[in-house]
Protein backbone atom coordinates (compact mmCIF):
# COMPACT_ATOMS: atom_id res chain seq x y z
CA UNK A 1 0.00 0.00 0.00
CA UNK A 2 2.79 2.67 0.70
CA UNK A 3 4.64 1.98 -2.22
CA UNK A 4 1.65 3.13 -4.07
CA UNK A 5 0.49 5.30 -2.01
CA UNK A 6 1.47 8.63 -3.69
CA UNK A 7 -0.35 7.55 -7.09
CA UNK A 8 -3.38 6.02 -4.95
CA UNK A 9 -3.50 10.02 -3.25
CA UNK A 10 -3.68 10.82 -6.75
CA UNK A 11 -6.58 8.84 -7.56
CA UNK A 12 -8.54 9.51 -4.65
CA UNK A 13 -8.79 12.88 -5.19
CA UNK A 14 -9.83 12.40 -9.01
CA UNK A 15 -12.55 10.08 -7.61
CA UNK A 16 -13.85 12.63 -5.26
CA UNK A 17 -13.80 15.26 -7.36
CA UNK A 18 -15.72 13.42 -10.02
CA UNK A 19 -18.33 12.61 -6.76
CA UNK A 20 -18.65 15.97 -5.97
CA UNK A 21 -19.26 17.15 -9.66
CA UNK A 22 -21.93 14.72 -10.00
CA UNK A 23 -23.89 15.76 -6.88
CA UNK A 24 -23.64 19.62 -8.25
CA UNK A 25 -24.50 18.65 -12.04
CA UNK A 26 -27.44 16.47 -10.40
CA UNK A 27 -28.57 19.07 -8.10
CA UNK A 28 -28.53 22.25 -11.52
CA UNK A 29 -29.99 19.41 -12.98
CA UNK A 30 -33.01 19.48 -10.06
CA UNK A 31 -33.53 22.82 -10.84
CA UNK A 32 -33.47 22.98 -14.30
CA UNK A 33 -36.22 20.08 -14.22
CA UNK A 34 -37.85 22.39 -12.24
CA UNK A 35 -38.99 24.51 -15.17
CA UNK A 36 -40.27 21.78 -17.14
CA UNK A 37 -43.52 21.26 -16.96
CA UNK A 38 -46.70 21.26 -19.42
CA UNK A 39 -49.10 24.71 -17.58
CA UNK A 40 -49.28 27.29 -19.16
CA UNK A 41 -48.86 29.71 -16.81
CA UNK A 42 -45.72 28.97 -16.10
CA UNK A 43 -43.02 28.92 -18.87
CA UNK A 44 -39.07 27.43 -18.22
CA UNK A 45 -37.97 31.35 -17.94
CA UNK A 46 -40.21 32.24 -15.21
CA UNK A 47 -39.80 29.37 -13.00
CA UNK A 48 -36.16 29.94 -13.17
CA UNK A 49 -36.75 33.56 -12.17
CA UNK A 50 -38.76 32.61 -9.47
CA UNK A 51 -36.52 29.89 -7.97
CA UNK A 52 -33.80 32.44 -7.79
CA UNK A 53 -35.86 34.94 -6.66
CA UNK A 54 -35.89 37.45 -9.07
CA UNK A 55 -39.56 37.34 -9.69
CA UNK A 56 -42.85 36.83 -7.27
CA UNK A 57 -44.65 34.15 -8.04
CA UNK A 58 -48.93 33.63 -8.06
CA UNK A 59 -50.52 31.82 -6.06
CA UNK A 60 -51.23 28.95 -8.89
CA UNK A 61 -47.77 29.48 -10.12
CA UNK A 62 -45.90 28.29 -6.54
CA UNK A 63 -48.86 25.47 -6.21
CA UNK A 64 -47.66 24.22 -9.47
CA UNK A 65 -43.73 24.72 -8.01
CA UNK A 66 -44.29 23.28 -4.95
CA UNK A 67 -46.87 21.04 -4.75
CA UNK A 68 -47.08 19.49 -8.34
CA UNK A 69 -43.34 19.69 -9.40
CA UNK A 70 -41.07 19.58 -6.28
CA UNK A 71 -42.44 16.31 -4.61
CA UNK A 72 -42.00 14.68 -8.08
CA UNK A 73 -38.43 15.62 -8.75
CA UNK A 74 -37.49 15.07 -4.63
CA UNK A 75 -39.11 11.59 -5.44
CA UNK A 76 -36.98 11.12 -8.18
CA UNK A 77 -33.47 12.37 -6.73
CA UNK A 78 -34.87 10.85 -3.18
CA UNK A 79 -35.95 7.39 -4.96
CA UNK A 80 -33.06 7.13 -7.44
CA UNK A 81 -30.78 7.16 -4.33
CA UNK A 82 -32.17 4.50 -2.28
CA UNK A 83 -32.94 2.46 -4.87
CA UNK A 84 -29.18 2.72 -6.53
CA UNK A 85 -27.75 2.31 -2.89
CA UNK A 86 -29.64 -0.50 -2.32
CA UNK A 87 -28.89 -2.50 -5.25
CA UNK A 88 -24.99 -1.41 -4.73
CA UNK A 89 -25.47 -3.26 -1.37
CA UNK A 90 -27.08 -6.05 -2.95
CA UNK A 91 -24.64 -6.77 -5.54
CA UNK A 92 -22.18 -6.74 -2.86
CA UNK A 93 -23.40 -8.98 -0.04
CA UNK A 94 -24.48 -11.75 -2.34
CA UNK A 95 -20.98 -11.46 -4.76
CA UNK A 96 -23.49 -11.19 -7.59
CA UNK A 97 -23.60 -8.41 -10.27
CA UNK A 98 -26.87 -9.42 -11.65
CA UNK A 99 -28.55 -8.79 -8.74
CA UNK A 100 -30.72 -6.12 -8.18
CA UNK A 101 -32.84 -4.44 -5.22
CA UNK A 102 -35.74 -6.37 -6.70
CA UNK A 103 -34.06 -9.82 -7.59
CA UNK A 104 -34.80 -10.89 -4.23
CA UNK A 105 -38.55 -11.33 -4.13
CA UNK A 106 -38.69 -7.13 -2.89
CA UNK A 107 -41.09 -6.66 -6.34
CA UNK A 108 -43.23 -9.76 -6.17
CA UNK A 109 -44.26 -9.10 -2.95
CA UNK A 110 -44.95 -5.57 -3.77
CA UNK A 111 -46.46 -6.76 -6.39
CA UNK A 112 -48.56 -9.19 -4.10
CA UNK A 113 -49.59 -6.55 -1.58
CA UNK A 114 -50.91 -4.33 -3.82
CA UNK A 115 -53.17 -7.56 -6.16
CA UNK A 116 -54.60 -8.41 -2.68
CA UNK A 117 -55.03 -4.98 -1.47
CA UNK A 118 -56.95 -3.83 -5.38
CA UNK A 119 -58.61 -6.82 -6.07
CA UNK A 120 -59.68 -8.85 -2.85
CA UNK A 121 -59.08 -5.31 -0.89
CA UNK A 122 -57.63 -7.56 1.46
CA UNK A 123 -55.59 -4.70 3.09
CA UNK A 124 -53.34 -4.60 6.53
CA UNK A 125 -54.18 -0.75 7.56
CA UNK A 126 -57.88 0.44 7.27
CA UNK A 127 -56.95 4.15 5.97
CA UNK A 128 -57.81 3.52 2.20
CA UNK A 129 -55.00 6.35 0.69
CA UNK A 130 -52.43 4.04 2.15
CA UNK A 131 -54.03 1.22 1.76
CA UNK A 132 -52.53 -0.12 -1.18
CA UNK A 133 -48.81 1.28 -0.08
CA UNK A 134 -49.24 0.04 3.51
CA UNK A 135 -49.88 -3.51 1.80
CA UNK A 136 -46.93 -3.38 -0.70
CA UNK A 137 -44.40 -2.05 1.76
CA UNK A 138 -45.54 -4.76 4.23
CA UNK A 139 -45.74 -7.68 2.01
CA UNK A 140 -42.05 -7.24 0.08
CA UNK A 141 -41.22 -7.22 4.34
CA UNK A 142 -42.46 -9.84 4.72
CA UNK A 143 -41.26 -11.68 1.62
CA UNK A 144 -38.11 -10.48 2.41
CA UNK A 145 -38.10 -12.19 5.80
CA UNK A 146 -38.94 -15.13 4.28
CA UNK A 147 -36.56 -15.60 2.04
CA UNK A 148 -33.98 -14.90 4.67
CA UNK A 149 -35.23 -17.68 7.56
CA UNK A 150 -35.31 -20.26 4.82
CA UNK A 151 -31.89 -18.98 3.08
CA UNK A 152 -30.49 -19.41 6.83
CA UNK A 153 -31.88 -22.74 7.70
CA UNK A 154 -30.34 -25.36 5.60
CA UNK A 155 -26.75 -23.61 4.25
CA UNK A 156 -25.54 -20.09 4.72
CA UNK A 157 -24.17 -19.85 1.07
CA UNK A 158 -25.11 -16.50 -0.60
CA UNK A 159 -26.47 -18.94 -3.65
CA UNK A 160 -28.64 -19.97 -1.85
CA UNK A 161 -30.65 -16.46 -1.27
CA UNK A 162 -30.96 -16.09 -4.84
CA UNK A 163 -32.37 -19.47 -5.48
CA UNK A 164 -34.80 -19.27 -2.93
CA UNK A 165 -35.67 -15.22 -3.74
CA UNK A 166 -36.10 -16.71 -7.36
CA UNK A 167 -38.66 -19.49 -5.90
CA UNK A 168 -40.62 -17.37 -4.08
CA UNK A 169 -41.04 -14.70 -6.78
CA UNK A 170 -42.68 -17.23 -9.02
CA UNK A 171 -44.81 -18.40 -6.07
CA UNK A 172 -45.81 -15.08 -5.50
CA UNK A 173 -46.08 -14.16 -9.27
CA UNK A 174 -48.43 -16.80 -9.56
CA UNK A 175 -50.60 -15.67 -6.96
CA UNK A 176 -50.91 -12.06 -8.26
CA UNK A 177 -51.85 -13.91 -12.00
CA UNK A 178 -54.62 -16.24 -10.32
CA UNK A 179 -55.89 -12.99 -8.81
CA UNK A 180 -56.09 -11.34 -12.26
CA UNK A 181 -57.49 -13.89 -13.50
CA UNK A 182 -60.60 -13.18 -11.67
CA UNK A 183 -60.05 -8.96 -11.15
CA UNK A 184 -62.60 -6.84 -12.93
CA UNK A 185 -61.39 -4.66 -15.75
CA UNK A 186 -61.26 -1.58 -13.37
CA UNK A 187 -58.94 -3.68 -10.79
CA UNK A 188 -57.33 -4.84 -13.99
CA UNK A 189 -55.98 -1.68 -15.08
CA UNK A 190 -55.33 -0.47 -11.75
CA UNK A 191 -52.50 -3.04 -10.89
CA UNK A 192 -51.46 -2.67 -14.22
CA UNK A 193 -51.04 0.86 -13.72
CA UNK A 194 -49.60 0.30 -10.13
CA UNK A 195 -47.12 -1.84 -11.53
CA UNK A 196 -45.82 0.84 -13.87
CA UNK A 197 -43.39 3.32 -12.02
CA UNK A 198 -44.91 6.53 -11.40
CA UNK A 199 -42.98 9.07 -9.62
CA UNK A 200 -46.39 11.43 -9.57
CA UNK A 201 -48.53 9.27 -7.12
CA UNK A 202 -46.72 10.44 -3.68
CA UNK A 203 -47.85 13.88 -2.67
CA UNK A 204 -45.67 16.35 -0.82
CA UNK A 205 -46.03 14.90 2.38
CA UNK A 206 -45.28 11.15 1.29
CA UNK A 207 -42.17 12.45 -0.28
CA UNK A 208 -40.95 13.99 2.57
CA UNK A 209 -41.40 11.22 4.70
CA UNK A 210 -39.87 8.62 1.88
CA UNK A 211 -36.90 11.08 2.56
CA UNK A 212 -36.28 11.33 5.99
CA UNK A 213 -36.53 7.68 6.19
CA UNK A 214 -34.22 6.80 3.23
CA UNK A 215 -31.75 9.69 5.08
CA UNK A 216 -31.80 8.18 7.97
CA UNK A 217 -30.51 4.65 6.45
CA UNK A 218 -28.43 6.43 4.41
CA UNK A 219 -25.48 6.41 7.08
CA UNK A 220 -26.18 2.60 7.89
CA UNK A 221 -25.23 1.71 4.58
CA UNK A 222 -22.15 3.94 4.55
CA UNK A 223 -21.50 2.20 7.88
CA UNK A 224 -21.84 -1.12 5.92
CA UNK A 225 -19.51 -0.30 3.36
CA UNK A 226 -16.44 -1.67 5.14
CA UNK A 227 -18.03 -4.99 5.47
CA UNK A 228 -18.78 -5.00 1.92
CA UNK A 229 -15.49 -4.35 1.04
CA UNK A 230 -14.58 -7.49 3.39
CA UNK A 231 -16.97 -9.53 1.87
CA UNK A 232 -16.68 -8.64 -1.50
CA UNK A 233 -12.82 -8.86 -1.84
CA UNK A 234 -12.33 -12.62 -0.97
CA UNK A 235 -15.48 -14.14 0.21
CA UNK A 236 -16.55 -15.49 3.50
CA UNK A 237 -13.17 -17.02 4.34
CA UNK A 238 -11.55 -13.76 4.26
CA UNK A 239 -14.30 -11.51 5.95
CA UNK A 240 -14.41 -14.05 8.88
CA UNK A 241 -10.49 -13.73 8.86
CA UNK A 242 -10.66 -9.87 9.14
CA UNK A 243 -13.07 -10.51 11.89
CA UNK A 244 -16.27 -9.64 10.01
CA UNK A 245 -19.11 -12.52 10.14
CA UNK A 246 -20.58 -12.54 6.79
CA UNK A 247 -23.61 -14.09 7.45
CA UNK A 248 -24.50 -12.02 10.22
CA UNK A 249 -23.66 -9.16 7.89
CA UNK A 250 -25.15 -10.26 5.33
CA UNK A 251 -28.08 -10.75 6.20
CA UNK A 252 -28.47 -6.89 8.12
CA UNK A 253 -27.62 -5.59 4.53
CA UNK A 254 -30.05 -7.72 2.72
CA UNK A 255 -32.85 -6.72 5.85
CA UNK A 256 -31.45 -2.46 5.27
CA UNK A 257 -31.71 -2.43 1.36
CA UNK A 258 -35.24 -4.51 0.84
CA UNK A 259 -36.41 -1.90 3.52
CA UNK A 260 -34.71 0.86 1.53
CA UNK A 261 -36.33 -0.55 -1.68
CA UNK A 262 -39.35 -1.31 -0.21
CA UNK A 263 -40.24 2.20 1.37
CA UNK A 264 -39.80 3.74 -2.02
CA UNK A 265 -41.28 0.97 -4.40
CA UNK A 266 -44.50 0.76 -2.55
CA UNK A 267 -45.38 4.66 -3.20
CA UNK A 268 -43.51 4.56 -6.79
CA UNK A 269 -44.66 1.01 -8.34
CA UNK A 270 -41.86 -0.90 -9.64
CA UNK A 271 -38.82 0.46 -10.87
CA UNK A 272 -36.32 -1.58 -11.50
CA UNK A 273 -33.08 -0.80 -14.03
CA UNK A 274 -31.99 2.26 -11.63
CA UNK A 275 -30.76 -0.37 -8.98
CA UNK A 276 -29.08 -2.48 -11.51
CA UNK A 277 -27.41 0.53 -13.42
CA UNK A 278 -26.43 3.23 -11.44
CA UNK A 279 -24.03 0.52 -9.34
CA UNK A 280 -22.37 -0.50 -12.28
CA UNK A 281 -21.87 2.78 -13.81
CA UNK A 282 -20.69 3.72 -10.84
CA UNK A 283 -17.80 0.78 -10.68
CA UNK A 284 -16.79 1.92 -13.95
CA UNK A 285 -15.80 5.09 -13.06
CA UNK A 286 -14.91 4.82 -9.32
CA UNK A 287 -13.72 1.48 -8.49
CA UNK A 288 -15.26 -1.12 -6.34
CA UNK A 289 -14.15 0.58 -2.65
CA UNK A 290 -17.62 0.64 -1.41
CA UNK A 291 -16.93 3.29 0.94
CA UNK A 292 -17.28 5.73 -2.42
CA UNK A 293 -18.86 3.32 -4.49
CA UNK A 294 -22.54 3.75 -1.86
CA UNK A 295 -22.14 7.33 -1.91
CA UNK A 296 -21.59 7.28 -6.00
CA UNK A 297 -24.80 5.26 -6.83
CA UNK A 298 -26.68 6.75 -4.96
CA UNK A 299 -25.77 10.44 -6.30
CA UNK A 300 -26.10 8.71 -9.89
CA UNK A 301 -29.22 6.87 -9.40
CA UNK A 302 -30.63 10.27 -8.30
CA UNK A 303 -29.37 11.81 -11.71
CA UNK A 304 -30.24 8.74 -13.64
CA UNK A 305 -33.96 8.91 -12.27
CA UNK A 306 -34.25 12.47 -12.44
CA UNK A 307 -32.94 13.05 -16.37
CA UNK A 308 -35.54 9.59 -17.44
CA UNK A 309 -38.64 11.39 -15.74
CA UNK A 310 -37.80 14.64 -16.80
CA UNK A 311 -37.29 13.24 -20.57
CA UNK A 312 -40.69 10.90 -19.49
CA UNK A 313 -43.11 14.03 -18.98
CA UNK A 314 -41.15 16.72 -21.95
CA UNK A 315 -40.32 14.89 -24.70
CA UNK A 316 -44.04 13.62 -25.77
CA UNK A 317 -45.86 16.50 -23.26
CA UNK A 318 -48.28 16.40 -22.34
CA UNK A 319 -48.61 12.09 -22.96
CA UNK A 320 -46.33 11.30 -19.72
CA UNK A 321 -44.15 8.27 -20.00
CA UNK A 322 -43.84 6.09 -16.81
CA UNK A 323 -40.26 6.76 -15.46
CA UNK A 324 -39.80 2.92 -14.95
CA UNK A 325 -40.04 2.69 -18.59
CA UNK A 326 -38.05 5.47 -19.63
CA UNK A 327 -35.08 4.38 -17.16
CA UNK A 328 -34.72 1.45 -19.16
CA UNK A 329 -35.25 3.05 -22.51
CA UNK A 330 -32.35 5.19 -22.14
CA UNK A 331 -30.84 3.69 -19.47
CA UNK A 332 -30.11 0.66 -20.93
CA UNK A 333 -28.42 1.36 -24.29
CA UNK A 334 -26.11 3.65 -21.82
CA UNK A 335 -25.48 1.15 -19.89
CA UNK A 336 -24.42 -1.62 -22.69
CA UNK A 337 -22.19 1.03 -24.23
CA UNK A 338 -20.33 1.62 -20.80
CA UNK A 339 -19.89 -2.19 -20.48
CA UNK A 340 -18.90 -2.71 -24.13
CA UNK A 341 -16.01 0.35 -23.96
CA UNK A 342 -14.71 -1.03 -20.68
CA UNK A 343 -14.23 -4.56 -22.45
CA UNK A 344 -12.49 -2.27 -25.32
CA UNK A 345 -10.11 -0.56 -23.07
CA UNK B 1 -12.84 -28.76 35.70
CA UNK B 2 -15.54 -27.33 37.76
CA UNK B 3 -17.23 -24.45 36.21
CA UNK B 4 -20.22 -23.39 38.44
CA UNK B 5 -21.39 -20.46 37.55
CA UNK B 6 -19.01 -19.30 34.75
CA UNK B 7 -20.89 -18.60 31.46
CA UNK B 8 -19.59 -20.71 28.86
CA UNK B 9 -18.03 -19.24 25.52
CA UNK B 10 -18.77 -21.74 23.32
CA UNK B 11 -20.58 -25.05 23.06
CA UNK B 12 -21.24 -27.73 20.61
CA UNK B 13 -24.27 -29.78 20.78
CA UNK B 14 -23.86 -32.97 18.99
CA UNK B 15 -22.65 -31.43 16.10
CA UNK B 16 -21.75 -33.15 12.60
CA UNK B 17 -19.79 -31.88 10.14
CA UNK B 18 -18.79 -31.85 6.55
CA UNK B 19 -19.78 -30.66 3.20
CA UNK B 20 -21.94 -33.55 1.33
CA UNK B 21 -21.05 -36.53 3.53
CA UNK B 22 -20.47 -36.20 7.68
CA UNK B 23 -17.05 -36.67 8.13
CA UNK B 24 -17.09 -35.89 11.78
CA UNK B 25 -20.28 -36.87 13.85
CA UNK B 26 -21.35 -35.96 17.70
CA UNK B 27 -19.34 -33.80 18.42
CA UNK B 28 -19.81 -32.46 21.74
CA UNK B 29 -17.39 -29.49 23.18
CA UNK B 30 -18.07 -27.01 25.80
CA UNK B 31 -15.38 -24.40 26.85
CA UNK B 32 -14.91 -21.65 29.04
CA UNK B 33 -12.79 -18.03 29.22
CA UNK B 34 -9.27 -18.86 29.68
CA UNK B 35 -9.17 -22.46 28.24
CA UNK B 36 -6.66 -23.69 25.38
CA UNK B 37 -8.29 -26.49 23.57
CA UNK B 38 -5.97 -28.16 20.36
CA UNK B 39 -7.45 -30.39 17.60
CA UNK B 40 -4.83 -33.16 16.31
CA UNK B 41 -5.66 -35.53 13.61
CA UNK B 42 -4.49 -36.77 9.98
CA UNK B 43 -4.22 -34.69 7.01
CA UNK B 44 -7.64 -34.32 5.20
CA UNK B 45 -9.88 -35.39 8.57
CA UNK B 46 -11.85 -32.79 8.95
CA UNK B 47 -9.76 -30.17 11.41
CA UNK B 48 -10.02 -27.03 9.05
CA UNK B 49 -13.78 -28.26 8.19
CA UNK B 50 -14.58 -27.93 12.30
CA UNK B 51 -12.91 -24.65 12.60
CA UNK B 52 -14.79 -23.56 9.65
CA UNK B 53 -18.38 -24.99 11.12
CA UNK B 54 -17.85 -23.38 14.55
CA UNK B 55 -16.82 -20.20 12.63
CA UNK B 56 -20.52 -20.04 10.69
CA UNK B 57 -18.92 -20.59 6.86
CA UNK B 58 -20.04 -23.94 6.44
CA UNK B 59 -23.68 -25.14 7.93
CA UNK B 60 -23.88 -28.07 10.57
CA UNK B 61 -25.01 -31.12 8.96
CA UNK B 62 -26.48 -31.75 12.24
CA UNK B 63 -26.73 -30.49 15.56
CA UNK B 64 -25.36 -26.67 16.11
CA UNK B 65 -22.87 -24.36 17.25
CA UNK B 66 -23.63 -22.45 20.61
CA UNK B 67 -21.43 -19.15 20.21
CA UNK B 68 -21.40 -17.10 23.35
CA UNK B 69 -19.95 -13.65 21.83
CA UNK B 70 -21.60 -10.38 22.00
CA UNK B 71 -19.07 -7.92 20.69
CA UNK B 72 -18.45 -7.24 17.88
CA UNK B 73 -15.75 -8.97 16.10
CA UNK B 74 -15.63 -11.13 18.98
CA UNK B 75 -15.06 -14.42 16.45
CA UNK B 76 -11.30 -14.46 15.13
CA UNK B 77 -9.68 -16.72 13.07
CA UNK B 78 -6.33 -17.36 11.81
CA UNK B 79 -7.40 -19.30 9.06
CA UNK B 80 -4.80 -21.89 7.50
CA UNK B 81 -4.59 -20.73 4.35
CA UNK B 82 -4.36 -16.93 5.34
CA UNK B 83 -6.53 -14.65 3.58
CA UNK B 84 -4.78 -11.20 3.67
CA UNK B 85 -4.43 -8.46 1.48
CA UNK B 86 -1.37 -8.91 -0.87
CA UNK B 87 -0.94 -5.81 -2.06
CA UNK B 88 -1.11 -4.18 1.07
CA UNK B 89 1.00 -3.11 3.56
CA UNK B 90 1.67 -5.21 6.86
CA UNK B 91 -0.03 -2.38 8.88
CA UNK B 92 -3.09 -2.41 6.96
CA UNK B 93 -3.65 -5.95 7.16
CA UNK B 94 -3.74 -5.69 10.82
CA UNK B 95 -5.96 -2.88 11.18
CA UNK B 96 -8.84 -5.08 9.44
CA UNK B 97 -8.84 -6.47 12.56
CA UNK B 98 -8.42 -3.71 14.94
CA UNK B 99 -10.88 -2.08 12.71
CA UNK B 100 -13.63 -5.03 13.14
CA UNK B 101 -12.69 -5.27 17.42
CA UNK B 102 -13.40 -1.32 17.76
CA UNK B 103 -17.06 0.03 17.96
CA UNK B 104 -18.06 3.49 16.66
CA UNK B 105 -19.94 3.77 20.19
CA UNK B 106 -16.75 3.70 21.57
CA UNK B 107 -16.38 7.48 20.60
CA UNK B 108 -14.91 8.66 17.31
CA UNK B 109 -12.32 9.75 18.74
CA UNK B 110 -10.96 7.08 21.20
CA UNK B 111 -12.28 4.42 18.21
CA UNK B 112 -9.07 5.63 15.59
CA UNK B 113 -6.96 6.21 18.92
CA UNK B 114 -7.45 2.55 19.77
CA UNK B 115 -7.56 1.09 16.81
CA UNK B 116 -4.02 2.60 16.55
CA UNK B 117 -2.92 1.69 19.30
CA UNK B 118 -4.06 -2.30 18.98
CA UNK B 119 -2.07 -2.17 15.45
CA UNK B 120 0.87 -0.71 16.59
CA UNK B 121 0.76 -3.44 19.79
CA UNK B 122 0.17 -6.26 17.72
CA UNK B 123 2.90 -5.81 15.54
CA UNK B 124 5.54 -5.48 18.10
CA UNK B 125 4.23 -8.23 19.58
CA UNK B 126 4.93 -10.62 16.74
CA UNK B 127 7.95 -8.99 15.95
CA UNK B 128 6.95 -7.18 12.58
CA UNK B 129 7.96 -3.75 13.98
CA UNK B 130 10.63 -3.37 10.81
CA UNK B 131 8.03 -4.35 8.65
CA UNK B 132 5.43 -3.03 9.39
CA UNK B 133 4.92 -0.43 5.58
CA UNK B 134 6.40 -3.53 3.81
CA UNK B 135 3.66 -5.32 1.26
CA UNK B 136 2.86 -8.29 2.75
CA UNK B 137 3.82 -10.18 -0.57
CA UNK B 138 7.12 -9.54 0.08
CA UNK B 139 7.37 -11.14 3.61
CA UNK B 140 8.66 -14.59 4.38
CA UNK B 141 5.87 -17.42 4.58
CA UNK B 142 6.68 -17.49 8.43
CA UNK B 143 6.50 -13.60 9.02
CA UNK B 144 2.78 -13.71 6.52
CA UNK B 145 2.07 -16.25 9.53
CA UNK B 146 2.56 -13.31 12.00
CA UNK B 147 0.96 -10.87 10.23
CA UNK B 148 -2.42 -13.09 10.30
CA UNK B 149 -1.48 -13.42 13.69
CA UNK B 150 -1.35 -9.86 14.47
CA UNK B 151 -4.36 -9.13 12.88
CA UNK B 152 -6.73 -11.47 15.15
CA UNK B 153 -4.84 -9.72 17.72
CA UNK B 154 -6.05 -6.10 16.85
CA UNK B 155 -8.88 -7.62 17.01
CA UNK B 156 -9.21 -8.66 20.24
CA UNK B 157 -11.82 -11.58 20.06
CA UNK B 158 -13.18 -13.33 22.56
CA UNK B 159 -13.09 -16.64 20.50
CA UNK B 160 -9.76 -17.41 18.86
CA UNK B 161 -9.99 -20.20 16.20
CA UNK B 162 -6.03 -20.96 15.05
CA UNK B 163 -5.38 -23.54 11.92
CA UNK B 164 -1.92 -24.60 12.23
CA UNK B 165 -0.68 -20.74 12.59
CA UNK B 166 2.65 -22.31 14.04
CA UNK B 167 3.96 -23.99 11.13
CA UNK B 168 6.43 -22.21 9.29
CA UNK B 169 7.90 -20.99 11.86
CA UNK B 170 11.00 -21.46 13.80
CA UNK B 171 11.70 -21.87 17.38
CA UNK B 172 12.49 -18.47 18.37
CA UNK B 173 9.40 -17.11 16.35
CA UNK B 174 7.05 -19.79 17.98
CA UNK B 175 7.98 -19.20 21.15
CA UNK B 176 7.71 -14.97 20.56
CA UNK B 177 3.99 -16.08 18.97
CA UNK B 178 3.19 -18.62 21.44
CA UNK B 179 3.41 -16.31 24.70
CA UNK B 180 1.32 -13.22 23.12
CA UNK B 181 -1.49 -15.47 22.07
CA UNK B 182 -1.39 -17.67 25.16
CA UNK B 183 -0.83 -14.74 27.09
CA UNK B 184 -4.09 -12.58 25.60
CA UNK B 185 -6.33 -16.19 26.23
CA UNK B 186 -5.66 -16.23 29.75
CA UNK B 187 -5.61 -12.41 30.60
CA UNK B 188 -8.89 -11.96 28.72
CA UNK B 189 -10.64 -14.55 29.49
CA UNK B 190 -10.97 -15.30 25.84
CA UNK B 191 -11.15 -19.42 24.30
CA UNK B 192 -9.08 -20.76 22.14
CA UNK B 193 -9.18 -23.99 19.51
CA UNK B 194 -6.15 -24.66 17.89
CA UNK B 195 -5.43 -26.53 15.18
CA UNK B 196 -2.20 -28.38 15.49
CA UNK B 197 -0.15 -31.11 13.28
CA UNK B 198 2.52 -31.30 16.19
CA UNK B 199 1.63 -33.37 19.04
CA UNK B 200 4.55 -32.18 21.65
CA UNK B 201 3.75 -28.49 20.92
CA UNK B 202 -0.56 -29.23 21.41
CA UNK B 203 0.66 -30.78 24.56
CA UNK B 204 2.57 -27.45 25.74
CA UNK B 205 -0.11 -25.53 24.54
CA UNK B 206 -3.70 -26.18 25.84
CA UNK B 207 -6.02 -27.43 28.29
CA UNK B 208 -7.57 -30.38 26.37
CA UNK B 209 -6.14 -32.56 23.53
CA UNK B 210 -8.66 -33.99 20.80
CA UNK B 211 -8.27 -36.31 18.39
CA UNK B 212 -10.14 -36.87 14.81
CA UNK B 213 -10.26 -40.20 14.23
CA UNK B 214 -12.72 -42.61 12.62
CA UNK B 215 -15.25 -39.82 12.27
CA UNK B 216 -15.44 -38.88 15.85
CA UNK B 217 -13.98 -36.44 18.47
CA UNK B 218 -12.33 -38.34 20.79
CA UNK B 219 -10.09 -36.28 24.25
CA UNK B 220 -6.54 -37.22 24.12
CA UNK B 221 -4.92 -37.92 27.85
CA UNK B 222 -1.41 -37.33 28.15
CA UNK B 223 0.94 -37.80 31.00
CA UNK B 224 4.89 -36.35 30.72
CA UNK B 225 4.55 -35.89 27.28
CA UNK B 226 3.30 -39.89 26.65
CA UNK B 227 0.23 -40.76 25.46
CA UNK B 228 -1.73 -42.71 28.56
N1 LIG C 1 -15.11 -26.62 0.18
C1 LIG C 1 -15.11 -27.97 0.21
N2 LIG C 1 -16.08 -28.66 -0.41
C2 LIG C 1 -16.10 -30.01 -0.40
N3 LIG C 1 -15.20 -30.76 0.23
C3 LIG C 1 -14.20 -30.16 0.89
C4 LIG C 1 -14.10 -28.71 0.92
N4 LIG C 1 -13.02 -28.38 1.65
C5 LIG C 1 -12.47 -29.54 2.05
N5 LIG C 1 -13.17 -30.61 1.61
C6 LIG C 1 -12.87 -32.03 1.89
O1 LIG C 1 -13.15 -32.28 3.26
C7 LIG C 1 -12.17 -33.14 3.82
C8 LIG C 1 -11.59 -32.48 5.07
O2 LIG C 1 -10.84 -31.33 4.72
P1 LIG C 1 -10.16 -30.41 5.80
O3 LIG C 1 -9.61 -29.23 5.08
O4 LIG C 1 -11.13 -30.16 6.89
O5 LIG C 1 -8.97 -31.33 6.33
P2 LIG C 1 -7.85 -31.01 7.42
O6 LIG C 1 -8.05 -31.98 8.51
O7 LIG C 1 -7.86 -29.57 7.78
O8 LIG C 1 -6.53 -31.35 6.62
P3 LIG C 1 -5.06 -30.66 6.66
O9 LIG C 1 -4.40 -31.14 7.90
O10 LIG C 1 -4.41 -31.18 5.43
O11 LIG C 1 -5.28 -29.19 6.62
C9 LIG C 1 -11.14 -33.39 2.72
O12 LIG C 1 -11.39 -34.67 2.19
C10 LIG C 1 -11.41 -32.34 1.69
O13 LIG C 1 -11.18 -32.83 0.41
MG1 LIG D 1 -6.62 -27.99 7.43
Amino acid sequence: MHEISHLQLQKNKTQMMTLFVSIGITMIFAMVAMGFGSSKNLDFLTSMKILLGIQESTGLQSDILWNLRFPRILMALVGGAALAMAGAMMQGCLGNPLVSPLTLGVASGAALGAALAIVLGLTLVSIPELAIVANAFLFSLIVVFIIIKLGSMRSVSKESYILIGIAITFIAGAIVSTLQYFATDAQLSQLAHWSFGSLSRPNLTNVLWISVVVLTLFPSGLKSAWDLNALSIGGDDFAISTGVNPVKTRKSILVLSAFLTSVVIAFTGLIGFVGLAAPHMSRLVIGNDYRKLIPCSAVFGAFLTLFADTLGRTLFAPIVIPVGVMLSIIGGPFFMYLLLNKRGA
Amino acid sequence: MDHGETEFLLKLEQLSIGYEEPLISNISLTMYPGEVVSIIGASGIGKTTLLRTVAGLVAPLEGRVNLNVKKRGGLGYIPQKLGLVHHASVSHNVGLGARAGTSFREGPMTWVGRRNERVEIAIEQMGLTEKRNEPVRRLSGGQQKRVATARTLAQRPQILLADEFLSELDEDNIQIVVESVIDYVKESGAAMILVEHNTERAIQLSNRIFRLVEGELVEQFFQGGEEE
